[in-house]
C-alpha cells in the first residue's frame, strides 16, 4: 500500500548521556521512523551545554533533508545562550522548529519567574516551546507558564503511559496554544475523544522513535473513526502550520 | 520501519481490521477505575472498539475484583453473559483473602469463568506463596490458562517468583502478563518452560521486545493484550506491523497460539472463530 505521509513532532537521535554515538545517520533514523519529516530531539541536549548542541544540531539538520531541529532553552542572563530574539534570527537558515525544555540535567525548574523573558520574546515571535513532561518536571508548572503566556505555543508530549484525561483534558481546554504529540496517548478511544472534544488542528502526530514503534501511532490515527481531513491535520498539516512561520516557510 | 508492503498492513491499515487475522484478547480488564479513567467505560462500548478491530474474543477480569475481590465476580460474568461468546472471564485470586474452594466453586459454576489471574504486586503475596497450591493444582489438571502479572524483579511477580510457580507446575498456560519486561529473561524462562507465554501488555510501547522474542523462535509463545481498555488494539496492532517480525509471526500471536491453549484446556470455540483452529 502507498506509505502514509507524515510530519513526526518527536523524534530521538543523539548520543544518549552516558551511551553510544548511534549507528545509523540522522537520515538512516528518519528513514526507519517512516517519517519524511521530523522534529528532532537531540539527545545530547540532554548532557551537553546549549553552545555546543547547537552547532551540532545545526549542522546535522543542515545535512539532512526533512529534519527540523530544536535548541535548548535556559535563561539567557548568566550568558550560556544568546537571547532568544538573536537567536530566532538563525532558525529559518537553520530549520530550528523551535526550543526544548529539558529539564533534568540542568537544574532549572520550568517555573515562569525563570524564564519570564525567553517566554515573552517566543510568545512574541510565535516560536513554539516543546514541552516534554516526564517523571520529573510537573504539569503545573505548564499551567503556570500558560496563565502568564496565554499566547504561547507548546507542543505538549508526556512520558506517561497510563490514560491521563484528568490531566490532559483540562489543560487542553484551558489553554488553546497547547498541541499534543499522540505517541504516549494509547489509550483506547482517544483519537476519536481527543478529536470531539479538541478538533483534529491541536493534535499532532508524533512516533517517539527508536524508542516506541511508529506503527503504533499511524494504525490509532490511520484507523481512527474521524474525517480524511482530520487525519491530515493529524499527520502533517498541524506541525506545518505551527512552525510554518518560524523555520518552513517554503513548506 | 512499518511493513507496508504485508497484505496484512494493509487491510490493518485501511479499514482498522483483518477479516483473516482475527485477534483474541488474552488480558483484558472491564468497566471504569479509580486511578486513571477510561474512556471505554461500559462494557458495551468495548464490544464496539473489539468490533472496530476484528477482535471476536477477550479473556477479561474487572478492575473491580482486582481491588474489590470476590462480591465483584458475578457483575463480571454478568458483562460476559450480556455478550455472549465474547467474554471469558478469569477468577480473580484476591489475596490476602484468597479462598481456592470457593473461587473453583464460582468458576465451576460459571460458564464463562474458565481461569485466574493473579496480581502479586498489587496484594504483596507472592505467587509462589503455599496459599495458592490448590488453585495451580485444580488448573493444572485442566490445563486452565492462568494469567499472571509480571514485572522484572518483583519479590511477589517477577522472574523468580515465575520459576518457582513453574519449576512445580508443567501443565497450566502461564501467561505472564507483561512479559516480566525483561527479554533475556523471559527468553530463557520460555527455553526452559514449554508451558509459558509471553502476554505483550506494556511490551509493545518499547521497541525491541517482541522483535527479540520472535528472533529467539519464540512465536508460538506469544499472546496479544493491551490491558483493555487501558490501551487501544490499534496501537498494539500497529506496533507489530513495525517490528521486525512477518505476518505469519503475528498470525501467531494473535489467533492462533490462544486458540491452541483454549483448544488444549478444551475452551469452548466462539462459532465466529472455529474455522481457524486447524491453521
Amino acid at each position: 500500500m502507498e506509505k502514509i505521509q507524515v510530519f513526526d513532532a518527536r523524534m530521538l537521535y543523539g548520543r544518549p548521556y552516558l551511551g553510544a554515538e548511534p549507528e545509523l545517520t540522522l537520515a538512516e533514523t528518519m528513514r526507519d521512523a517512516e517519517a519524511e519529516r521530523a522534529v528532532v530531539v537531540h539527545r545530547e541536549m540532554g548532557w551537553l551545554p546549549p553552545c555546543r548542541t547547537m552547532p551540532m544540531v545545526a549542522e546535522r539538520t543542515a545535512k539532512t533533508e526533512g529534519a527540523y531541529g530544536l535548541y535548548l532553552l535556559l535563561p539567557t542572563q548568566p550568558g550560556e545562550m544568546p537571547p532568544v530574539e538573536e537567536l530566532a534570527k538563525t532558525f529559518k537558515r537553520d530549520k530550528i522548529a523551535g526550543f526544548y525544555l529539558y529539564q533534568e540535567s540542568f537544574n532549572v525548574p520550568y517555573h515562569p519567574t525563570m524564564f519570564r523573558d525567553e517566554f515573552t520574546a517566543c510568545e512574541k515571535l510565535s516560536i513554539p516551546i516543546f514541552y516534554h513532561r516526564d517523571g520529573k518536571n510537573s504539569f503545573e508548572y505548564l499551567a503556570e507558564i500558560m496563565e502568564r503566556h496565554p499566547k504561547l505555543k507548546v507542543v505538549l508530549s508526556v512520558n506517561e503511559e497510563w490514560p491521563n484525561a484528568r490531566k490532559i483534558y483540562p489543560l487542553m481546554k484551558a489553554y488553546p496554544g497547547i498541541s499534543l504529540c499522540l505517541s504516549e496517548h494509547v489509550w483506547m478511544g482517544a483519537i476519536e475523544d481527543l478529536v470531539e472534544k479538541f478538533g483534529s488542528k491541536r493534535l499532532l502526530y508524533s512516533s517517539s522513535y527508536p524508542a516506541r514503534y511508529p506503527g503504533g501511532t499511524v494504525m490509532m490515527v490511520a484507523a481512527a473513526n474521524i474525517t480524511q481531513e482530520d487525519k491530515q491535520n493529524i499527520f502533517y498539516k498541524n506541525m506545518e502550520a505551527l512552525i510554518g512561520g518560524i523555520a518552513c516557510d517554503s513548506l | 520501519m512499518i511493513r507496508y508492503d504485508s497484505p496484512l498492513a494493509e487491510e490493518f491499515l485501511t479499514t482498522g481490521k483483518c477479516e483473516s487475522c482475527p485477534i483474541i484478547d488474552m488480558h483484558a480488564h472491564m468497566f471504569d477505575n479509580a486511578g486513571c479513567n477510561m474512556l471505554v467505560d461500559t462494557t458495551a462500548k468495548q464490544v464496539a472498539q473489539m468490533d472496530k478491530n476484528n477482535v471476536p474474543l477477550a479473556f477479561m477480569v474487572s478492575h473491580d475484583v482486582l481491588y474489590g475481590g470476590f462480591p465483584y465476580m458475578e457483575a463480571d460474568h454478568k458483562a460476559a453473559e450480556a455478550f455472549p461468546g465474547r467474554f471469558y472471564q478469569y477468577v480473580g485470586v484476591f489475596d490476602p483473602d484468597c479462598d481456592p474452594k470457593r473461587d473453583i466453586d464460582f468458576l465451576e459454576s460459571h460458564k464463562y469463568a474458565v481461569g485466574f489471574k493473579f496480581h502479586g504486586d498489587t496484594y504483596g503475596v507472592s505467587i509462589a506463596d503455599p496459599s495458592h497450591e490448590l488453585y495451580y493444582a485444580y488448573a493444572d489438571e485442566r490445563k486452565l490458562p492462568i494469567l499472571f502479572h509480571t514485572w522484572c524483579g518483583s519479590r511477589c511477580d517477577g522472574e523468580g517468583e515465575a520459576e518457582k510457580v513453574l519449576r512445580k507446575w508443567h501443565n497450566f498456560p502461564f501467561i505472564a502478563g507483561h512479559s516480566f519486561q525483561r527479554i533475556e529473561e523471559s527468553i530463557e524462562l520460555c527455553k526452559a518452560y514449554p508451558n509459558l507465554y509471553l502476554e505483550l501488555t506494556a511490551v509493545l510501547s518499547k521497541r525491541g521486545m517482541v522483535d527479540a522474542y520472535v528472533k529467539a523462535g519464540l512465536s508460538d509463545r506469544i499472546l496479544f493484550g493491551v490491558d483493555a481498555p487501558w490501551f487501544s488494539y490499534e496501537f498494539g496492532i500497529g506496533a507489530l506491523l513495525s517490528a521486525d517480525i512477518s505476518d505469519e509471526d503475528i498470525r501467531n500471536i494473535l489467533y492462533r497460539n490462544p486458540l491452541r491453549i483454549m483448544k488444549e484446556a478444551n475452551i469452548e470455540i466462539p462459532e465466529s472463530l472455529k474455522k481457524f483452529v486447524n491453521e
